[in-house]
């Protein structure tokens, strides 16, 4: 009404922070969204394709979060529930685009490589976002779930409103499709581990 | 290799992912999120429902103002019928002809002292008894003295029996009286009639028609029988009764007197009074008993005089009346408390004034930059601290309000409603004794390995001041318990000159006043 009860906060605090942020204080929306920015976009970039859908995954995400603020149950971790926000926010982002749905029956799976371990190591987690942004969004989204989120198929196929058939294989077509994208992206990796293999197999 | 190493050896990756972030994105998302934030209801709605509120409670008063204006217009109106009415009443009554009958008795020549003093002591009595009774009160009471007086008359009566030719021509007997110095009355009305030595006085009022309608009937017994002096005593009130005794006066004898008479009831407000003694007047008259004389007069014309008159209000300090309280005002984006005093200079009007502090124009940055880009100016220049604001200092969560000292000025026109509501109109204007900006700050140190913790800073500066900036209008209402009361007042607010502290003109306010009565 007329009167803004000013709460003070400290960045230290994320409850009081919280609290100004429930009282409408810009300063610590700011603040929350400053402290917590890098971690949903981490998360968001995950589902999508590219940092413009990634922003508006983020955007979405946040306004959810303030939102429902209120909600929040501070006895529990604030970025878990910030995460699960975030990731739901880029599943309704997906459902929304309906052409992701044609091009994830489309796309057809590769084979299974034989794939080192190692390999992954050498590789930045940069280059492997990049990878995986070139993935076809129904691959990307199932596989990401699954990984990432630890959904089992019934729940993939519920958020996403597809078969579970379809998320099994989207998920092997997927992590193929990954795999091979490694392979032929850095070469010199396998040939190594290829070499090596062949030592030990002529020992 | 095993999908599950594969996934565990991905997820380990992937959370390695720390990308960076920048001061544009946080900024853009901040005004994204505040943009599409859904607003709360009070946010959405309440500044309609204020204004709504607002307009209906002025509505709601104008036009009670109104309606009690019309009410008063008419009631106005028919006091005025009310009024002439009544003076043409008043003007009926005082053209009245009334007969005004004085006593008077001379002791003639051959008259026994005995039977004059007989007659005395018997008036004596009928005196001692119209004090005691207050004979005028109560027409019984008047009624039982005038026996006394009736056998007085008869003796008297008997006394001047052998007086012979004792006659005056009546046609000149008023005129007579009305010449001798003993017996002259004045004009003027209230004034007791005195009657040389016998004394005689009446007080206006209605049962006295008993005793004066004994007195004169014995009189005019006596008296007819004698010569045609027959006299009337009317010591009423006049009005129609006046006329109809005086028929019955004609009816015993007595002649119908002039048309010019005073009313004696509003000249004689006195008990009757008698001497306890007659003396003669002179030895050539005979005791002729009554006289009657009549003394035109005119209804009194001080009435319509004073109703014109107009009562200023008393504003000596001693007679003022004053109520000393608190207020509150709530403005768009001013908050202010203060002590009032309220002065009634008259029932009608009041002047409010007090003094009181403000808080105005906050303002909020999050960092020096934004204070640049939205005040132009910079802030370390503002804050004239170099020392303690040096370069590699950063300035963050500035916040900026200004503080008003007012000395408020009110006129107010107040109605007094039912209930001892009263709705108020009031202007005036919120005058600036001084004003200051005062700003709070944190200063972070950027450049060191390990970060220090923020310091917090403040500063006040003294703003040139205006002392005359806006004109305020207010329509309110007034409820009061006994010493108690309250005021309610939204406002309306129109700057006259540009301020620092307030940029939008009008703005609504709400002002809320308790005050006490003390003093008259």
């Amino acid at each position: 009404m007329f009167f803004n009860r000013k709460i003070d906060f400290n960045e230290k605090d994320l409850q009081s922070v919280i609290s100004a942020c429930l009282a409408r204080d810009p300063q610590a929306e700011r603040t929350l969204i400053k402290l917590f920015l890098g971690y949903a976009k981490s998360i968001c970039l995950r589902y999508a394709s590219s940092e413009q859908e990634a922003e508006e995954i983020i955007n979405d995400g946040f306004l959810k979060v303030f939102s429902n603020l209120h909600k929040y149950d501070s006895g529990q971790s604030f970025k878990a529930w910030l995460r699960k926000i975030m990731v739901n926010t880029a599943i309704d982002s997906y459902r929304s685009n309906e052409k992701y749905r044609f091009q994830s029956t489309i796309d057809a799976g590769g084979d299974i490589v034989d794939f080192e371990p190692d390999v992954l190591a050498k590789i930045s987690a940069d280059e492997i976002m990049i990878l995986v942004a070139k993935l076809p969004p129904g691959y990307r989204m199932v596989f990401m779930l699954y990984v990432m989120e630890g959904f089992n198929h019934r729940e993939i196929a519920e958020r996403l409103g597809i078969q579970e058939g379809t998320s099994k294989s989207n998920l092997r077509d997927a992590r193929a499709k990954l795999q091979t994208m490694i392979k032929s992206a850095h070469p010199e990796l396998y040939d190594i581990y290829a070499l090596r293999n062949r030592k030990i197999n002529e020992n | 290799m095993k999908t599950d190493q594969f996934d565990d050896a991905f997820r380990r990756k992937v959370e390695e992912l720390h990308p960076s972030t920048y001061p544009e994105e946080v900024t853009r998302i901040a005004g994204y999120v505040r943009q599409n934030l859904p607003l709360s209801f009070w946010q959405k709605f309440g500044t309609g429902i204020s204004c709504s509120v607002t307009a209906a409670t002025i509505t709601a008063l104008l036009s009670t103002l109104f309606y009690q204006n019309y009410v008063n217009k008419t009631l106005l109106k028919q006091v005025a019928v009310l009024n002439q009415k009544v003076e043409k009443l008043a003007t009926v009554v005082a053209q009245k002809t009334d007969t005004v009958v004085v006593f008077k008795y001379k002791n003639a020549d051959g008259v026994s002292e005995d039977n004059v003093r007989q007659t005395s002591l018997i008036i004596e009595k009928a005196t001692t008894a119209l004090r005691t009774q207050n004979t005028f009160e109560s027409k019984p009471k008047a009624q039982s003295v005038a026996p006394l007086i009736a056998s007085a008359n008869e003796k008297t009566a008997k006394t001047t029996a052998g007086i012979a030719n004792i006659k005056r021509p009546r046609t000149n007997y008023t005129n007579d009286v009305a010449n001798e110095s003993e017996n002259k009355i004045p004009a003027s009305k209230n004034e007791t009639v005195d009657l040389e030595d016998k004394n005689l006085a009446y007080e206006a009022k209605e049962p006295s028609s008993g005793l004066a309608r004994d007195i004169g009937s014995q009189k005019n017994k006596t008296l007819t029988s004698k010569s045609n002096n027959s006299k009337n005593i009317d010591l009423r009130t006049g009005g129609r009764q006046t006329k109809t005794e005086t028929s019955e006066y004609v009816d015993a004898g007595a002649e119908p007197q002039p048309n010019n008479a005073i009313l004696l009831s509003a000249l004689l407000p006195k008990p009757l009074r008698l001497d306890s003694t007659f003396r003669p007047v002179s030895h050539d008259l005979p005791a002729t008993g009554f006289k009657n004389f009549a003394v035109s007069t005119n209804a009194p014309q001080a009435t319509p005089r004073e109703r014109l008159k107009i009562n200023w209000p008393d504003v000596s300090l001693k007679n003022l009346r004053f109520r000393v309280g608190l207020g509150s005002s709530v403005a768009q984006n001013q908050l202010g408390a203060g002590l009032l005093t309220e002065i009634l200079v008259s029932n009608r009007w009041s002047i409010t004034t007090g003094l009181g502090a403000a808080t105005s124009g906050k303002q909020e940055f999050d960092d020096e930059d934004q204070f640049k880009q939205r005040t132009k100016e910079d802030f370390k220049d503002r804050s004239r601290d170099p020392q303690n604001n040096p370069p590699n200092f950063r300035i963050r969560d500035i916040r900026a309000s200004e503080r008003l000292v007012v000395l408020p000025l009110y006129v107010s026109y107040r109605v007094p409603l039912k209930n001892d509501f009263t709705f108020i109109v009031s202007t005036g204007s919120d005058f600036h004794l001084s004003s200051t900006r005062s700003t709070s700050f944190r200063r972070q140190e950027f450049g060191p390995a390990v970060p220090r913790p923020n310091q917090n800073g403040s500063f006040v500066e003294k703003l040139p001041n205006r002392f005359f900036t806006n004109l305020v209008f207010m329509v309110g209402i007034e409820k009061r318990w006994k010493n108690i009361s309250l005021q309610l007042n939204p406002s309306l607010k129109f700057q006259v000159k540009n301020v620092s502290h307030q940029h939008q003109s009008p703005t609504m306010g709400l002002q809320l006043r308790a005050f006490y009565r003390i003093g008259k």
